[in-house]
């Protein structure tokens, strides 16, 4: 036995020994730049996108690098999100000298301290007025307070990204059909009750929707669903209300205003405006691509894939207003921004690639024009919704105006009473709630308990349960979820 | 076409066939009752009547023999037709175009014009190249050291005394009983603080100590070789690992053959842990990783001509080794 | 003492300076009957030894990728685990009082209004999933049988034929199956002339599946279960042949209870299979609530959603499931096995 306790000893600490020696030696990799001798910048640079941004930012990177020689940049490409995310979080915190990163996701990283705040390399103020203010402020976080927002005079409120771009939704409609059924609709009708198409600047309201959507369904011969689909954060928000309070504390879900717009949306689903969920016939964007259905929502990163994909003609319309008091129609908005790793020796080459990026005339120029974004940038707003420029690669939707307005109504206007902000515009957004808690996980599981996946297991949109019966028994749940993260954001 | 006349025509085609092949065998079956009744009978009377009875009894079973085989050949053929027809079907949607694959209004059999570019635009776009490359790393990085550790480790259990075998036989083999999933974390985090994710060490690294099912295998193996060579070798003073190298691996080349394009395939097949060690575009990402990514792009086409160009090697690899995959080596090593 | 082999291998004493004998011919002192052999010779100690050394490899393998993961791993699913928030080596957390949960994650898998909700229904999927697997054995069996008569020609060419799915790529398999269950331009709908969402309805996902994975099973059954029929002695056939028994008789009562083995081996590896099944959630159907299996939990809840803790959870019960089927597959395996 003392032999083979020689021998078990020696085998176990030789394996202690290689799996030491394997960690210190493979401990040494980084994936952060430096500087080297000849004064080259070597930057490592990550992002994620389909498959056609990535030859549009190696085309923007290549401009870059010709204006500026001194720069050396690698980029690291993924193609879905979930790849991506994968990928980042597998770093640890060997990340990218500038990555980007979706706004649900960036707190959880910024209350890490797995990015840097840079604002020492960003003039705030330039900044404003160059892109619309809310995209400014989009990645900027305070990680005391836990709020968003940008306080030049609060020293731990950090700059932890240049907006990449702006995503906002819009209602989106297919104008031939839509045409085609109005006309079946208004003969012989008196003016007062023809319906005429959606306006660029004026929103339905939830009635007048569901009002046309009927009217419309009833021209069609044959099973029709009128809406493919409708996002419910619009709905919510553009009712004037929200998921939780401002700094994400307390739950709001059992608000009259929250629970009327759910019911708006049920109602959608009770009087087949929208086609029965879990059914067997594709109730999506494929049906809205295929011609067999009037509404659907639309962002402008679809504009590439809606070109190619839709043969009729399409275009974009406010989303719906709810009768709530102090409602506006209120689109969701997503966004992602260009970070900075924490561990980067180079922070301040990096934040000039992402100023480069965020606001190069001929980036945004180019973004637009291959129909994958709305430029951040104030001073193109009219060129792109007018296509001054005639850079478009094809003009459909006619409205983009309406997704400039869903973005320059969310700046905050500061009239001249000592800061007290007001929304002036008849169309504003707001971010995606995700980006309000430190995980964005709940969003699911919120969508999944409405449709009837939660432990309740009645599903609100099949008509089995009221909306404010499932809200309420949601809501102690929704504040649990609240409190968690909230003390791992404090912690 | 309407599609119910096409599955109506599919049903009279099989029991076509099936009458088809009934009758060929029931002529070759009447051809042999009358050529056996035509020879003459040799030797005893009732060993004649025996004889005759018995090959009377044959024939009139051949009767039934043809219903029953023909019922057989057209049951296997149709098997075998549902079984190849995805991949028949996957080598002509990948020469279509994008419109005739995703058509939604009529099925399109046969491409109008073969896009047999498809197949060479499928390694710059999806850089299979690369794909390959780092597969064949795998392979050639994980097999040779994994099966000669295993092989020790089934020698030293099977051929060499060791004191408390079964002990360290059931710990070792208790290694089997513990999913991937669970150690799929620990793994992560440690490749992670390590550095290695994203490179091709976290899938190469496990390999390097050996595989507890292939030293099963080859333990089953090196039971049935006899001892007496080990012996004879010991007495002339030959040391173990030598005795290994130079009796038991001539031995054992075919089990060992056998379990090398095991885990030829099984590596190149491998989805779960390169997809979550190699992000997609990485230039260490394999060639299943690679189809994944792809599988985004609305290019149906150029995806199917990938996994075409994917499963080839290992078709081939098949063909040529029949014998490691269907025959008794493959279940229970023993020889024959 | 030097130690001395003649020719025969066999070790001798030295001889003693002083030529006394030493111990050589007294017998050593009692040994209790069937006890263990307390004097080893040195040769097989020598080989012991070695023995060990062989194996040695083996067992660092197996103490550094599965038994301290798996000791992780568990406790991992007693904390909250998130390698954020928590990015250095475990040893360092043991202390740290927010890093301990008890057992909030499993209780969180089973009731928390949300996550168990996933949870139950990947559950649910697994184990419905494992349809295919009696499915593809009773194919396999009945395509053994037939070719395992003995006046069947072409038989090597329908063995390859059926044993192609097996071989190929399980990501490509997937990919084309579902580009066959396609809604709008797969193959299914449209021979049929239906308009089917398979992927949007959680029973025709699942449905879809098991015909999926039944297919692709047939060959490695079939495979196994030729082997197994082969192996049933002719001389059980001729007597049942004399006693005058049917086709169908001697399938059910002879070959039927004489190949268990097989039927046991394939069941017990069918099952542990499907229980771990990842590729069918990411590849043929993702996105679809009917084919998130129990790994697929793991995956996203662990390296997507960086939430250690639940996953590892999860991990942790699927580990116990494994083990304990395995084991009771093994020990009840003799009452219904027929051993040779």
């Amino acid at each position: 036995m003392r032999k083979h306790l020689k021998f078990i000893s020696v085998a176990v600490s030789a394996a202690l020994a290689a799996t030491a020696v394997a960690g210190i030696a493979a401990c040494g990799t980084k994936n952060g730049g430096f500087v080297d001798e000849q004064g080259i910048v070597h930057l490592t640079f990550a992002g994620r996108s389909n498959d056609s941004e990535e030859a549009n930012y190696e085309v923007f990177i290549n401009d870059f690098m010709q204006d500026n020689p001194n720069y050396d940049i690698q980029i690291d490409w993924s193609a879905n999100e979930s790849a991506y995310m994968q990928k980042i979080n597998g770093m640890g915190s060997n990340l990218p000298d500038l990555f980007m990163l979706s706004d649900d996701q960036f707190i959880a990283f910024a209350e890490n301290g797995l990015i840097a705040d840079y604002k020492e390399f960003v003039d705030m103020d330039e900044l404003d007025e160059q892109v619309y203010t809310y995209a400014a402020e989009a990645y900027c976080y305070n990680t005391e307070t836990d709020l968003y927002g940008w306080d030049k005079d609060d020293p731990n409120c950090g700059f932890y990204g240049y907006p990449k771009d702006q995503g906002p939704l819009g209602l989106m409609y297919n104008k031939t059909l839509f045409e085609d059924l109005m006309e079946k609709y208004n003969q012989g009708k008196p003016a007062q009750m023809q319906i005429s198409l959606p306006s660029a600047t004026e929103p339905y309201t939830f009635d007048e929707f569901i009002d046309v959507c009927t009217k419309l369904k009833g021209e069609y011969d044959g099973e029709f669903y009128p809406c493919a689909g409708y996002d419910l954060d619009s709905a919510i928000y553009s009712n004037n209300a929200d998921y939780f309070t401002p700094d994400a504390s307390q739950q709001r879900i059992t608000d009259n205003n929250f629970v009327q717009a759910i019911e708006f949306m049920q109602r959608l689903y009770s009087e087949g405006i929208i086609a029965p969920r879990g059914g067997t016939t594709g109730t999506d964007e494929t049906a809205f691509i295929n011609g067999r259905a009037l509404f659907y929502y639309a962002g402008p990163w679809k504009m590439k894939d809606y070109w190619k994909q839709i043969s009729f003609e399409w275009d974009l319309a406010p989303v719906c207003v709810g009768p709530a008091e102090g409602a506006v129609s209120t689109a969701y908005v997503g966004s992602m921004g260009y970070c900075i790793s924490a561990n980067s020796q180079i922070k301040e080459h990096a934040a000039y690639l992402a100023k480069y990026l965020a606001t190069y005339e001929g980036s945004q120029r180019s973004q637009y024009r291959r129909g994958q974004a709305i430029p951040n940038l104030r001073s193109m707003a009219a060129e792109f919704s007018g296509n001054t420029k005639g850079v478009l690669s094809n003009e459909t939707p006619k409205n983009r105006s309406v997704w400039i307005d869903v973005i320059d109504g969310c700046g905050q206007t500061k009239t001249a009473q000592d800061g007290v902000t007001t929304y002036v515009d008849a169309v504003t957004g707001k971010y995606r709630p995700g980006r309000f808690t430190y995980s964005s996980t709940w969003r699911t599981y919120f969508a999944q308990w409405l449709d009837g996946q939660g432990t309740n297991g009645k599903s609100v949109w099949k008509g089995q349960i009221s909306a404010r019966e499932s809200l309420n028994a949601l809501a102690p749940t929704m504040q649990n979820w609240l409190d968690e993260m909230k003390e791992i954001q404090n912690s | 076409m309407k599609p119910i006349l096409i599955v109506l025509c599919v049903i009279l085609a099989v029991i076509a066939v099936f009458i088809a092949v009934y009758y060929i065998l029931k002529a070759r079956a009447l051809r042999e009752k009358k050529r056996l009744s035509a020879a003459p009978a040799a030797g005893d009377a009732a060993e004649e009547g025996a004889n005759a009875k018995k090959s009377a009894a044959d024939v009139f079973r051949k009767y039934d023999r043809s219903f029953v085989l023909a019922l057989s050949y057209t049951l296997l053929a149709l098997v075998c037709i549902t079984t190849v027809f995805p991949f028949i079907w996957m080598l002509l949607t990948s020469i279509k175009t994008i419109e005739e694959a995703t058509n939604t209004l009529h099925v399109v059999f046969f491409p109008a014009e073969p896009q047999w570019k498809n197949y060479v635009d499928v390694f710059e776009k999806l850089q299979l190249l690369t794909g390959l490359k780092n597969t064949m790393i795998v392979e050639i990085a994980t097999i040779p050291i994994g099966t000669f550790v295993s092989a020790l480790v089934a020698f030293a259990f099977s051929k060499m005394r060791l004191r408390h075998k079964t002990f360290w036989l059931l710990f070792i083999m208790s290694g089997l009983m513990v999913p991937y999933a669970s150690v799929l974390l620990p793994q992560y985090k440690i490749y992670m603080m390590a550095g290695l994710t994203n490179t091709l060490w976290p899938l190469i690294l496990p390999s390097f100590f050996g595989n507890v099912s292939m030293a099963f295998f080859f333990i089953q193996f090196m039971n049935g070789i006899p001892n007496e060579m080990f012996e004879a070798a010991r007495i002339d003073g030959c040391g173990y690992f030598k005795s290994f190298l130079l009796i038991m691996i001539p031995n054992m080349w075919l089990a060992v053959a056998c379990q090398v394009v095991f885990g030829f395939v099984g590596h190149w097949n491998d989805f779960f842990a390169p997809s979550i060690y190699l992000s997609s575009n990485s230039p260490s990402s394999t060639l299943q990783v690679r189809l994944y990514t792809f599988a985004q792009n609305a290019d149906k086409p150029l995806l199917y001509a990938g996994a075409f160009i994917t499963c080839i090697p290992l078709f081939i690899v098949y063909l040529c080794f029949q014998k490691c995959f269907v025959g008794s080596l493959a279940i229970t090593g023993i020889k024959g | 003492m030097k130690e001395l082999t003649n020719e025969a291998g066999i070790e001798v004493p030295a001889p003693r300076a002083d030529g006394a004998r030493g111990t050589a011919g007294e017998l050593p002192p009692e040994r209790p009957e069937g006890g263990r052999k307390k004097r080893r010779s040195k040769l097989e100690i020598r080989e012991s030894r070695i023995a060990f050394g062989f194996i040695s490899v083996k067992l660092i393998g197996f103490i550094v990728f599965t038994l301290i993961p798996v000791a992780a791993c568990i406790i991992y699913s007693f904390s909250n685990m998130d390698p954020q928030r928590f990015p250095n080596t475990l040893f360092t957390y043991l202390g740290n009082e927010k890093f301990w949960a008890g057992f909030k994650q499993y209780a969180d898998l089973f009731t928390h209004p949300l996550y168990s909700q996933i949870f139950l229904r990947s559950i649910l999927n697994t184990v419905l999933l494992m349809f295919s697997v009696p499915l593809g054995m009773a194919g396999g069996l009945l395509l053994a049988a037939v070719l395992s008569q003995k006046d069947l020609k072409l038989k090597s060419t329908f063995r390859l034929l059926i044993y192609l799915p097996v071989v190929a790529s399980a990501v490509a398999m997937g990919y084309i199956w579902q580009y066959l269950f396609a809604t709008e331009y797969g193959l299914l709908n449209q021979l049929f002339g239906i308009n089917v969402n398979w992927f949007s309805n959680v029973h025709l996902t699942r449905l879809a599946i098991i015909i999926k994975n039944t297919w692709g099973s047939l060959g490695r059954t079939m495979i196994l279960y030729i082997a197994g029929c082969l192996s049933v002695s002719d001389t059980y056939y001729d007597a049942a042949e004399i006693d005058g028994a049917s086709r169908w008789t001697k399938f059910w009562k002879i070959t039927f209870p004489l190949v268990t083995p097989t039927t046991f081996y394939l069941l017990v590896m069918g099952i542990i299979g499907n229980l771990q099944s990842y590729n069918d959630s990411v590849i043929f159907a993702p996105g679809s609530q009917g084919s998130q299996t129990v790994v697929w939990f793991i995956w996203n809840y662990g390296i997507y959603q960086r939430n250690y803790g639940l996953a590892a959870a999860a991990s942790v019960l699927l580990s116990i499931v494994i083990m304990a089927l395995t084991v009771l597959q093994f020990k009840r395996s003799n009452k219904w096995v027929y051993s040779v």
